[in-house]
C-alpha cells in the first residue's frame, strides 16, 4: 500500500511540474497574433534596441518633398530604447522606460568674400542624452476572448532627463593673418528632455484571426504645464567667445496620434507586420525669440514593415524599417529599428 | 576478435592472465571510440550543409559549395580625429557608401577552401556651400555631386586547416587572399571639381594572410584571428585636374577575437571585438598623415541559418580610434551551400 502510494505521489508530482513547464511555455512562446494587450500576469518584459535613423529628406508646409542635401542639411540621429513591462494581474500591467538619444544636424558651408579676405562659417547642431523616463499603467478586458481585446492605458513622463543645453563650443581660427581670413565654427549642445511633466492616454483594440492580426490605436499627448529653458547667445572677442544663457518660456505642443497594425502570423515563430502610423502635433508657444511664437503645426504619417522571430522562450527579436509617407512642415527620415524583447515569468 | 588480440599478446608475454579483462575492456573502449569517431566524420552531407556558423570547421567540407551575396551600407557623420576625439563632420555631406559583393567558396579537400568575391559600388556624396561675395552683392551655391558607381578588385585565396580541431585543441587556418585591382582606379566623367565619378578599385595588388584559431564548444565557439594585409603600391589620379601620381597604402593589421553562441537551434550570435591598424599611406614618396590611423571596433552580427540558406546580420560599431570614421556600418548576408 505505501509503495503505491508512493508512486502515485510520485506521478502527481511529475505530472504537476510538467503542467506548469507547459504552462510557462505556452505563455512565453505565445504566437504574436494571439499575445493579449498587456503582458501576463508575473510576466517580466525587458526590451532594448537600436534604432538608427537617416534625414535626408523634410516635407515643407505645401507637402513637397525636399531634398536635404540640396538645401545643405545633414542629419543621422541614433537611438537606444529600454523599457520594462510587468503584469500585477492577468489584465493589469505597469511598465517605465527611456531611451539615450545621439544626433548632429550640420548645416551648409558658408563662405564669405570681401576683397582679399574670406570667411569661412560651419554650423552643427548638436542633441544628445537621454529622453525623460515615462511610467504607464495599462488594463485590459478581464477576460479572454477568442477574436478581440481591448485596453488602455496613462502614462505620465518625468522630467528627469537634462533639457537645458550646454555651453555652446563655437571656435574661431585665423586661417590666413595676412588676408584677414577666418574660419568660424557655430557648435551647439543641446538634450533631449522635455523639462516638464507631460501625460498620455492610449485606448487600443486588437482584432485576430487563426493567422492574422489588426491592432488599432489611439494616443493623446498633452504637457501639464510650460517651463523655462535657457537659449546661450554668444560674442566673439577677439579669438575666443563669451557666451550668456538667455532664460525664455515654453509650452511643448500636444500630440494626437493614431495607429493601424496588420500582422500575419507566417508560421509559428515568426510573424510580419505593416503598421501605418499619423501624427497631429499641434498648439504649444516659445518665447525664444522674445515674443511668444505659436509652435508649428504638423501633420505626419509614415509606413513601418517588419518582422518577429520568437527566438526561443525567452527571446524575441524584431526589426522593422520606417519609410516617410506624407505630412507637412515635418522631418522625413528613414529608420531601421531592431529589438530584443527578454520575457520570464517570475512566479508559477 | 578482441579475444584473438587479447590472447595473442598474453601468447607473447605481454600481458598476464590477471590483467586479460582490462585489457580486453580498454580495447573494446578504444575500438568503440573508434567506431564513433568514423560515424561522425561521415555525417549526412544535407545535415552537415546546414550547420550554424557555431558549429562548422573553419574551412568547407570537399565538395562543398558556398555562394553568398553581400550587401554593406555606410555613411559619413562622425570620425576620430588625430588625438582620438570623436568629431562630427562639417558641412552638409550627406555620403551613402553601398557595396554589393558576390563571394563563392569551394572546399577542394576537407582542408582545404577555394575563394574567390567581386564587388560593385553604388555610393554617393552630396554637399552644398555658399559662397558669398560681398564686392558684387551674390551668393553663389555650389552643389557637389560625387558618385562611386562600378565593379571593384577581384579578390581570390585559399583556406588550408594547418590544425583540425580535436577535443582540446582548437583549429589552426591559414587564410590567404590575393587583390587584382580590376575596377576603375582612377576619378573619371570629371566635369568641375565638384562633379566626378569616384574610383570604385583601389588601384594597387595586395596580398593577405590570416591565422585563425577556433575552438568549438557546443552552444558556444571561440575564435581568435591575426592577419596583415601588404600592399605593392601603384599610381593614380586622385583629384580632379590633377596628374598621375604613385602611392603606396600601409601595410594593413588586424586582431579579432569574439565569443559567439547558438541562441537556439538555427540562430546565433557573433560577438567580435576588432583592432585595425591601417598603417601608413605614401603618396608622390610623402606620408599622408604624420601618424598611424588606427581603430577598435565591435561588431555583433546576428545568423539565421534556415536549412542551406544563411542570412546574416551585422553592424560595425567603432568604439575608439584615430584618424579614421566612427560611424556604424550595416552589412547584410545571404548564403546557400549547395
Amino acid at each position: 500500500m505505501r509503495k503505491r502510494t508512493a508512486f502515485f505521489i510520485l506521478i502527481w508530482i511529475h505530472i504537476y511540474l510538467f503542467a506548469q513547464q507547459g504552462q510557462n511555455s505556452i505563455l512565453l512562446v505565445e504566437r504574436s497574433v494571439d499575445r493579449p494587450l498587456t503582458v501576463h500576469k508575473n510576466q517580466l518584459q525587458i526590451n532594448a534596441g537600436y534604432d538608427f535613423s537617416m534625414l535626408s529628406r523634410r516635407i515643407d508646409e505645401s507637402g513637397n518633398i525636399v531634398n536635404l542635401s540640396e538645401a545643405g542639411i545633414a542629419s543621422a540621429m541614433h537611438t537606444f530604447p529600454l523599457n520594462i513591462k510587468y503584469g500585477i494581474l492577468e489584465f493589469l500591467e505597469i511598465s517605465a522606460g527611456t531611451s539615450y538619444k545621439k544626433s548632429g544636424m550640420r548645416s551648409e558651408d558658408y563662405w564669405t568674400f570681401s576683397g582679399s579676405s574670406k570667411l569661412h562659417i560651419q554650423e552643427i547642431n548638436e542633441h544628445k542624452g537621454l529622453e525623460d523616463m515615462f511610467m504607464k499603467m495599462g488594463l485590459r478586458l478581464p477576460f479572454n476572448l477568442k477574436s478581440f481585446d481591448w485596453s488602455v492605458s496613462g502614462s505620465v513622463t518625468l522630467p528627469v532627463a537634462k533639457y537645458k543645453p550646454d555651453k555652446p563650443d563655437h571656435e574661431v581660427i585665423l586661417v590666413e593673418p595676412v588676408y584677414d581670413s577666418y574660419k568660424f565654427t557655430y557648435h551647439y549642445n543641446n538634450r533631449f528632455g522635455t523639462g516638464v511633466p507631460t501625460f498620455k492616454i492610449r485606448s487600443a483594440a486588437k482584432f485576430r484571426t487563426e493567422r492574422t492580426a489588426i491592432i488599432a490605436s489611439a494616443d493623446y499627448f498633452k504637457p501639464f504645464s510650460s517651463g523655462e529653458n535657457i537659449h546661450w547667445k554668444s560674442r566673439r572677442i577677439y579669438e575666443e567667445f563669451e557666451y550668456t544663457g538667455l532664460p525664455y518660456k515654453y509650452l511643448p505642443s500636444q500630440v494626437i496620434s493614431c495607429s493601424g497594425a496588420f500582422t500575419y502570423q507566417a508560421i509559428a515563430w515568426f510573424s510580419q507586420y505593416i503598421i501605418i502610423d499619423y501624427y497631429k502635433i499641434y498648439g504649444g508657444w516659445s518665447e525664444l525669440t522674445g515674443k511668444r511664437v505659436a509652435n508649428e503645426k504638423r501633420n505626419y504619417m509614415f509606413i513601418s514593415f517588419g518582422f518577429e522571430i520568437q527566438v526561443s522562450p525567452y527571446l524575441r527579436l524584431s526589426q522593422l524599417v520606417e519609410l516617410p509617407g506624407w505630412g507637412n512642415n515635418t522631418d522625413a527620415p528613414i529608420c531601421f529599428a531592431t529589438n530584443l524583447s527578454f520575457n520570464i515569468l517570475t512566479s508559477k | 576478435m578482441l579475444k584473438r588480440i587479447t590472447d595473442c599478446l598474453r601468447l607473447k608475454g605481454l600481458i598476464s592472465e590477471s590483467i586479460k579483462k582490462p585489457v580486453f575492456l580498454f580495447v573494446f573502449i578504444a575500438l568503440s571510440n573508434f567506431i564513433t569517431a568514423q560515424t561522425d566524420r561521415h555525417g549526412i552531407p544535407a545535415e552537415l550543409k546546414q550547420q550554424t556558423v557555431i558549429s562548422e570547421p573553419s574551412t568547407m567540407r570537399k565538395g562543398f559549395l558556398r555562394i553568398g551575396v553581400i550587401y554593406s551600407h555606410s555613411l559619413l557623420d562622425k570620425y576620430f580625429d588625430e588625438n582620438g576625439q570623436k568629431m562630427s563632420y562639417y558641412g552638409s555631406s550627406t555620403s551613402q557608401g553601398r557595396t554589393y559583393a558576390v563571394s563563392v567558396e569551394y572546399g577542394i579537400t576537407d582542408r582545404l577552401e577555394a575563394d574567390v568575391s567581386m564587388s560593385y559600388a553604388n555610393g554617393f556624396i552630396n554637399s552644398t556651400q555658399a559662397l558669398d561675395n560681398l564686392y558684387f552683392d551674390t551668393i553663389i551655391t555650389v552643389y557637389a555631386d560625387i558618385k562611386t558607381r562600378g565593379f571593384g578588385d577581384l579578390n581570390f585565396g585559399f583556406d588550408y586547416q594547418i590544425i583540425k580541431e580535436n577535443s582540446i585543441m582548437p583549429s589552426l587556418t591559414a587564410l590567404t587572399r590575393v587583390t587584382i585591382p580590376t575596377g576603375e582606379k582612377n576619378i573619371t566623367d570629371v566635369k568641375d571639381e565638384f562633379n566626378f565619378n569616384e574610383p570604385a578599385g583601389n588601384g594597387e595588388f595586395n596580398a593577405s594572410l590570416d591565422l585563425l584559431l577556433k575552438k568549438i564548444k557546443y552552444p558556444f565557439s571561440f575564435d581568435l584571428r591575426i592577419g596583415a594585409v601588404y600592399y605593392f603600391g601603384g599610381e593614380k589620379i586622385f583629384e580632379p585636374f590633377e596628374e598621375t601620381k604613385s602611392f603606396k597604402t600601409g601595410t594593413f593589421i588586424y586582431i579579432d577575437g569574439g565569443i559567439n553562441f547558438n541562441l537556439n537551434d538555427w540562430i546565433a550570435l557573433e560577438n567580435e571585438i576588432a583592432y585595425h591598424n591601417f598603417g601608413r599611406k605614401e603618396v608622390d614618396g610623402e606620408y599622408k598623415h604624420d601618424y598611424i590611423p588606427w581603430n577598435i571596433s565591435y561588431n555583433p552580427k546576428l545568423n539565421f541559418q534556415l536549412k542551406r540558406f544563411r542570412l546574416v546580420e551585422c553592424v560595425t560599431i567603432p568604439l575608439s580610434g584615430k584618424g579614421e570614421n566612427a560611424d556604424p556600418a550595416y552589412i547584410f548576408i545571404i548564403q546557400y551551400v549547395f
